[in-house]
This record gives C-alpha cells, structure tokens and sequence, in this order.
C-alpha cells in the first residue's frame, strides 16, 4: 500500500495547494517524508519537527495497527526502508486522529487517481 | 468455511461485474496469504483478508479493489517472494473477466518464512503437509538470489531461515 499513499498524498495535497494554512493540510504535511528517502535521511539528521511527528505517527501505527486494516503492508514497506518510529510524543492526540483519519482515506483509495 | 469461501469469490465476482461495469480491462491478481489459502483449499483459516502482489495497478483499479473491501496490496520489494512465482501461480477458473491466481503452496510457505509467528507456523504447520520439500528450497535460493528486494528484508528473511529449516526438516 506504499505506493497507494504516496500517490494518494500527492493528490491529496494538489486539492489543497491554494490553501497552504489548511488545518489538515498541516497535520499530514509530515508525510512528505516518505515520498522521499532521502528528504527523509535530511530531516533525521537535522531531527527537525516534520521527522519527529512522522516517527511518532509510525511508532503510535505500530502499537494501534491491529485496530486499523490495511496498515500492516504500508507499514512494512516504511520498515523495509528504515523507518520504524520513535516515541518523540511529538503530536497532539487530535493531531495523530485526525492523521490517521487521512491515512484511512487513503488506504480506502479514495485519494487515488 | 464454505460459506467463508462462498463469501470470499462473491467479493471476486463483484469484483468482476464493477470491472465490467466500468469497462476496465481485464487483469491479473495474484493472492497469497490466508485468502488464497482457503480459495485454493490449502487450509480453513478464517479470514477475510486478500493479500495481493501490486503489479503496478493503475489508478482506475481503485473502484474495483475496493469491492473487496479488506485488502493489502503487497510491494514486490518488500516481499518474501521469487521472482518466479507467476509461473507456479494456479489460475481460477471459475473467475471469467479478471484473472486470479493463488500462488502454489510452496511460495505460500516461503513468504512466511519472514516472520515465523505463532499464526504464521500455525499456518505452516498444515501446508507443509502437501507441499514439495525440495521446491521451497528452490524458492528459498531464488528468493536469496533478488536483488531488488529490500535488504532489510532479506536480512531479516536469512535470520529466519535456520528456525524454520530445522523445524521442518527441509
């Protein structure tokens, strides 16, 4: 499903592109990440907010992925390319909820194509 | 589980008839997992999951897939397979517009190597009785010998093989 929500991202962001202070615009933009590795590898190392919230949100993933279909193979193609996540704490629980209300969306397809 | 098997083709035929519906041509799905397990009358498992391979779908598929509404579409580069495994794959016939496969029961095997958890070696434990000890180790070498699949993966893959080789003498 990695491909699906990379793809699904990009959409998802273009129908928001006029309206860069988007609430939910915002508590997705951390996805950016996995669209690319190596903007990803960047972020680490500068642990910037962006990075810290992606760990986060896949940290949280892991422990509720039994809760949420579909996750498990989007989460093992992040593994398969070194991201696990970490407890930074660095969302808000309405952050992580509405996140992952995004991400179910585009697990559902809805945003691709 | 028949009924479980009748409930997992009407999702298929579904499938089908929105393909139709929507004129999106025909194309290939490859199942593995606890779905083609009881499809192809490998084991009873309970599930309603389909694992699929993503054969670079494009985004047109999007309302036929979700017919079968619980679903993971597999990255090949993240998954335990051969690059071979279309040939072993057997074809449903009772599918008309959208060719499925379930892969044989040796792949089947050779993707849960990975992970060996109680469910996965539960699963094993049965599929091994029918499957074709000198062919998973063919699958195993041309599994090893991917270089396109994630190292990590493979690594882990490797960690895994001596439990499993000793557990089931192959």
């Amino acid at each position: 499903m990695y491909r699906i929500v990379c793809e699904s991202y990009n959409n998802y962001i273009q129908d928001f592109s006029s309206d860069k202070d988007d609430y939910r615009n915002k508590v997705i933009g951390f996805l950016r990440l996995i669209i690319n590795i190596n903007t990803y590898e960047e972020e680490k190392i500068k642990c910037s907010l962006d990075y810290r919230k992606l760990e986060t949100f896949v940290y949280r993933l892991n422990k509720d992925q039994s809760n949420y279909s579909k996750v498990s193979s989007f989460l093992w193609s992040l593994e398969s390319r070194g991201i696990s996540g970490v407890d930074y704490n660095a969302m808000t629980e309405e952050e992580y909820e509405e996140a992952i209300k995004i991400l179910k969306m585009f697990l559902n397809l809805t945003y691709w194509g | 589980m028949l009924e479980l098997k009748k409930q997992l083709e009407d999702k298929i035929y579904d499938m089908e008839k929105v393909a139709q519906v929507f004129n999106v041509e025909p194309f290939e799905l490859y199942l593995l997992g606890g779905s083609a397990c009881v499809l192809g009358g490998y084991t009873v498992r309970a599930t309603r999951d389909f694992d699929f391979i993503d054969l670079q779908y494009p985004a047109n598929l999007g309302k036929v897939f979700v017919q079968l509404r619980d679903f993971d579409m597999l990255e090949y580069e993240s998954t335990i397979l051969s690059p071979r495994y279309r040939e072993r794959a057997r074809k449903l016939d009772i599918f008309n517009y959208i060719h499925v496969f379930i892969l044989s029961v040796e792949d089947i095997i050779v993707s849960k190597i990975i992970r060996l958890g109680s469910k996965d070696i539960e699963d094993i434990d049965s599929l091994i009785l029918q499957a074709d000890k000198d062919l998973i180790n063919q699958i195993i070498d041309e599994v090893l010998s991917r270089e396109d699949l994630f190292q990590s993966k493979k690594k882990a893959f490797i960690e895994q093989l001596p439990r499993f080789k000793e557990r089931y003498n192959v």
